[in-house]
């Protein structure tokens, strides 16, 4: 499902350069569900960044579902990002101006399709996450385990077929954060989605199928 | 998705209400300010009664003589009009009327300050007035050089108070004129129509200006339908050609030429008398480029509020990115965000516009002011609003839309 | 602590920018609303020259026609001018073309004494002095001595004089205007006879000119072109009925002829309302453009506040005080006034470098020029305050929180 090749990430600056990322080799099977750990700084967001095209590797090739992503045009990125990723933050990101039920409309809204539809298929993922009954809240009406599980419903509506989740229990406390991971394993058994998921707790790493480590910007051993 | 991001854009501008507020101001007063300036123009360009047949008519203005060392601009000749510009191939009626000129009449012990033309018959049927009593003068009473007049109401009003007018004597520079006719008040901005008194040319105490080739008349020429305009110049022209200037020493050629108030309007204002060919774009270019320069402040404005009102959405426009919006759907979505605001700024100053427009109608700034909000100038207000709202939503909305999505979603946004 | 808010400035370049562009061309716009109203005030204060009231104006017209000089004869003039002397009520009568307030005027320019000078020129009568309430710095007015002199008399301004001169001291001077670059006739000879403070044609609201009487009698014979407004001194409290009189005496006595009467002081006020109409219209709209950015400026500065909430909790953290932030948020926006009054400083001097608009004095560019500087840094830091108090408010505990 997910193949990385030698993925090299280097930051520029004027004057410095950083490494962020090297020698990265890495394969996720469809329906797998991965957990990425390592210290602070050592270079999983941006692992996690690039799965997810929002950051363009310096070099090396990533194939998403079998295809290479060859070229980085903003239109081609757009389309998979929307229709084949989803994410979930650590700081939930919910968009401050929109009821709970237009956050969750949002990768839908960049596809061919009805309004109706639209809504009813983010009624459903609310039902999901069990937040049916705040479709006309706005997020900070929320407390911070409701916003996350409506950025899980927000990630899910779109049915895409690879999650990624940065530290998504993070800003959490424990109950919560187990409420998001159940929501998380559920989804990865019933849907056979792909997860990978950047932690720091190696208690929810162990709910992942294996774990990877990252080391100042190296893997380290699977 | 449209509507999505039409709630969208109502829903943030309800909850950044100071902005919306400030930005509201801005834009509905700059529109305010250029509606009131379309109404204007539109009241000196556009087709109102009794100028009916305002898109077949062309105007004879000004004319030129030129010689070595001399040069003389002024209003028509009624001889030149007279003996030149009738019958010309493809014109169904041409009238004659004289410039404004300001007259005083003393009635009453009370004296009026007055505007008058002196027409001949032709000019009642160009132009199509509203009569509220009597007849206009026919060639009768301009053939017999009687000292009939026709007043408008305002002045019936002032100087013999409500009742009506007709057959009564009216004074005008000393001359004693007896009323046939009394129309409806048409604005000062409306240079053909406009008037207090009108008279018929003959009723002059001296019949010298029947020769003259410069004066101070104007000439109408209604053509048999637009298409006819360039056969018309043409053969103008080549009468012109053929007049003989013995007559004003000093002068070698007379020039003037047949035209839309609009060409006329503009050969005045550029004093391009010496071109053949008229240039109405020039007037049209002037009057965008003052718009423009007009427009600038309040945008550089708008952009400035927009680009923080969006500025402090930078994560907005992250989750937007890593949910598969493309910059150019984000583009849209932003300059939609601005449309909308100067939309609503645009109703603003359309509520206003009829207010302001009532206020210089009761100032008396211009005599007999009719200014309204008619159609055109409404489509000119919403065209303007969606001109300005794209225009200053564009510089933000492509900005942010390159925004790299991680720098974005850290809320980085410089 | 300069250096330092340069350098972020220069590190919010792009957002700097825009403000600049904006605060550059408020500049603009506060300078041109400005230098209208400081000439405007400055003219209204100057003297005018002549005295206005109870002042009518008669205006002489053949009606065989506006632009034919010779059906009109002396004869007819010096008639008309000795009818309406005899009016008890009138207390005196003079020629004058073009009269005050009247929309036509006369220009001339030549090299005189060796020097360029562009002017406004009048003809009037013998009798204008005591009709128009003319007082004279020196010499005299024009009077039958002048009848048959070699050279035409004239009497100017003292800014006239001045100017060509360099002295006040004229009378008896030769002012022949030599023209430049035409080999036609000889210019006609002229001698200064006399010298006013001023005269201004326009009135109260425009600027002063350089301004020439020629002598015009018709008494005299010999005058080129005959002047067509009779201006006429009445006793205090005359009203229409003396002007309908004056009328009916004027068409009895030419039938020829059309005129028109109208007091100086009605055609002051068409005249300086016509002038006022502009200078409104462009103060009311500058005005509202200024509001406009002042609330703009005051919505982005505040934008601008709420963005760098975390930096300002760092500084008032590492011990600065309220009225620390409070200063700096204002320090920034006077620097950006500063770049921006600078630029538009550099281009509206080229006005007067470049004598783009002439009849402007020096120090009343200088004094607008001072003024719309002042108002844009307090424009400006008007705006700022608000947001500069939101800033300095701020809990520095609060601010490094925030998100």
């Amino acid at each position: 499902m997910i193949r990385l090749a030698n993925v090299e990430k280097v930051y520029r600056t004027d004057r410095i350069e950083t490494v962020a990322l090297s020698q990265i080799d890495l394969t996720v099977a469809a329906g797998e569900f991965v957990a990425v750990m390592g210290p602070s700084g050592c270079g999983k967001s941006t692992l996690l960044n690039l799965i997810g095209l929002l950051d363009a590797p310096s070099s090396g090739t990533i194939e998403l579902a079998g295809k290479p992503v060859a070229s980085y045009r903003d239109r081609e990125v757009s389309r998979l990002r929307n229709q084949t990723i989803g994410f979930v933050f650590q700081t939930f990101h919910l968009i401050p101006d929109l009821r709970v039920l237009d956050n969750v409309e949002l990768p839908l809204l960049y596809r061919k399709m009805s309004g109706a539809e639209r809504r009813a298929r983010a009624t459903r993922a609310l039902e999901r996450v069990g937040l049916s009954s705040r479709l006309q809240h706005f997020p900070s009406q929320l407390s911070g385990g409701q916003q996350q599980r409506v950025a899980i419903a927000r990630a899910m509506a779109g049915e895409p077929r690879i999650l990624l989740a940065d530290e998504p229990t993070g800003n959490l406390d424990s109950q919560m954060g187990d409420e998001v991971m159940g929501l998380l394993e559920d989804l990865n058994q019933k849907e056979g989605t792909t997860i990978v998921m950047v932690t720091h707790d190696q208690r929810q790493a162990d709910k992942a199928h294996r774990t990877i480590r990252i080391f100042d910007g190296r893997q380290v051993a699977c | 998705m449209l509507k999505s991001h039409l709630r969208l854009a109502l829903a943030v501008l309800q909850r950044r209400k100071v902005f919306t507020a400030i930005s509201l101001f801005g834009i509905a007063l700059t529109l305010l300010v250029l509606i009131v300036a379309g109404a204007l123009l539109d009241n000196v360009f556009g087709a109102f009664p009794p100028e009916v047949h305002h898109d077949r008519t062309l105007l004879i203005f000004n004319v030129r003589m030129e010689g070595k060392n001399a040069q003389s601009t002024s209003p028509a000749g009624f001889g030149l009009l007279d003996r030149y510009a009738r019958d010309l191939p493809g014109v169904e009626r041409m009238a004659i009327t004289s410039t404004m000129r300001e007259a005083f009449s003393y009635q009453g012990g009370q004296k009026h300050r007055l505007y008058m033309k002196r027409t001949d018959a032709e000019y009642w049927r160009v132009l199509q007035f509203e009569f509220l009593e009597g007849a206009p003068f026919a060639e009768a009473e301009v053939e017999a050089g009687s000292r009939v007049a026709v007043l408008n109401r305002s002045t019936r009003e002032r100087i013999f108070g409500d009742a009506p007018a007709l057959g009564r004597d009216v004074e005008v520079d000393g001359v004693n004129y007896r009323v046939m006719g009394v129309v409806a008040d048409v604005s000062m901005l409306r240079a053909l129509p406009f008037s207090d008194v009108w008279v018929p040319h003959s009723a002059a105490k001296d019949q010298a200006y029947r020769k003259e080739l410069g004066g101070d008349f104007w000439g109408l020429l209604l053509a048999r339908d637009a298409a006819a305009f360039p056969q018309i110049q043409a053969e103008f022209r080549s009468r012109l050609q053929r007049i003989d200037l013995s007559a004003e020493p000093g002068f070698e050629r007379i020039l003037a030429l047949p035209e839309t108030l609009f060409a006329s309007t503009s050969r005045m204002l550029f004093d391009t008398h010496d071109e053949a060919e008229s240039r109405p774009e020039r007037l049209v270019g002037v009057l965008g480029l003052l718009t423009l320069l007009f427009l600038g402040l309040p945008t550089i404005n708008l952009v400035n509020l927009s680009v923080s009102r969006i500025l402090e959405r930078a994560p907005e426009i992250g989750v937007r990115k890593a949910f598969g919006a493309s910059a150019l759907s984000l583009v849209g979505q932003f300059v939609l965000e601005n449309v909308v605001l100067t939309l609503l700024g645009g109703a603003l100053a359309l509520l206003a516009a009829p207010l302001v427009l009532a206020a210089i109608n009761h100032s008396g700034l211009i005599p007999y002011a009719q200014l309204g909000l008619n159609l055109r100038t409404f489509g000119l207000g919403l065209g303007l609003a969606v001109f300005f709202g794209v225009l200053s939503g564009a510089y933000p909305a492509w900005r942010l839309a390159r925004l790299h999505p991680v720098q974005a979603l850290k809320g980085a946004a410089r | 602590m300069i250096l330092h808010l340069l350098r972020l400035v220069w590190h919010r370049k792009r957002q700097s920018a825009l403000l600049l562009a904006e605060l550059f061309a408020s500049f603009l716009v506060l300078f041109g609303v400005t230098l209208g109203s400081v000439v405007a005030a400055d003219n209204w204060r100057r003297p005018l020259g002549f005295e206005w009231e109870n002042a009518w104006f008669v205006q002489i017209r053949p009606s065989t026609g506006e632009r034919r000089d010779e059906v009109m004869a002396s004869a007819d003039l010096i008639a008309l001018r000795a009818a309406v002397r005899e009016f008890p009520e009138v207390q005196a009568a003079a020629f004058i073309d073009p009269a005050p307030f009247q929309q036509s005027q006369w220009m001339d320019a030549g090299r005189i004494a060796g020097r360029r000078v562009r002017f406004r020129i009048a003809s009037a009568d013998d009798g204008l002095p005591e009709a128009l309430g003319i007082k004279l710095l020196a010499g005299r007015w024009f009077s039958r001595e002048d009848d048959g002199a070699a050279a035409e008399p004239i009497v100017v301004t003292e800014s006239f004089a001045r100017h060509v001169f360099d002295t006040a001291d004229v009378v008896g001077r030769d002012a022949t205007a030599e023209q430049e670059g035409r080999d036609s006739a000889p210019p006609p000879a002229r001698r200064i006879v006399g010298v006013l403070a001023d005269y201004r044609q326009d009135g109260e609201l425009m600027g002063p000119e350089h301004y020439v009487f020629r002598r015009a009698e018709p008494a005299s014979g010999a005058i080129r072109r005959l002047p067509r407004v009779m201006l006429v001194r009445v006793a205090p409290d005359s009203g229409v009925a003396l002007e309908e009189r004056l009328l009916r005496r004027l068409e009895r006595e030419r039938p020829g002829y059309t005129f028109q009467i109208e007091p100086l002081s009605q055609m002051r006020s068409t005249r300086n309302s016509i002038s006022l109409v502009p200078l409104a219209t462009g103060g009311v709209i500058g005005l509202f453009l200024l509001v406009m950015v002042a609330l703009g400026l005051s919505g982005v500065l505040w934008q601008n506040v709420t963005q760098r909430t975390r930096e300002i909790g760092l500084r008032r953290a590492h011990g600065a005080a309220a009225a620390d932030v409070f200063r700096q948020v204002l320090a920034e926006v006077a620097l950006l006034v500063t770049i921006a009054v600078l630029a538009g400083v550099a281009l509206v001097v080229q006005v007067p470098l470049m004598d783009i608009v002439s009849g402007i004095r020096p120090e009343v560019f200088a004094r607008s020029l001072a003024l719309s500087v002042l108002g844009l840094y307090g424009l400006a830091l008007a705006a700022a305050a608000y947001p500069a108090r939101l800033a300095a408010s701020l809990e520095p505990a609060e601010a490094l929180r925030y998100e």
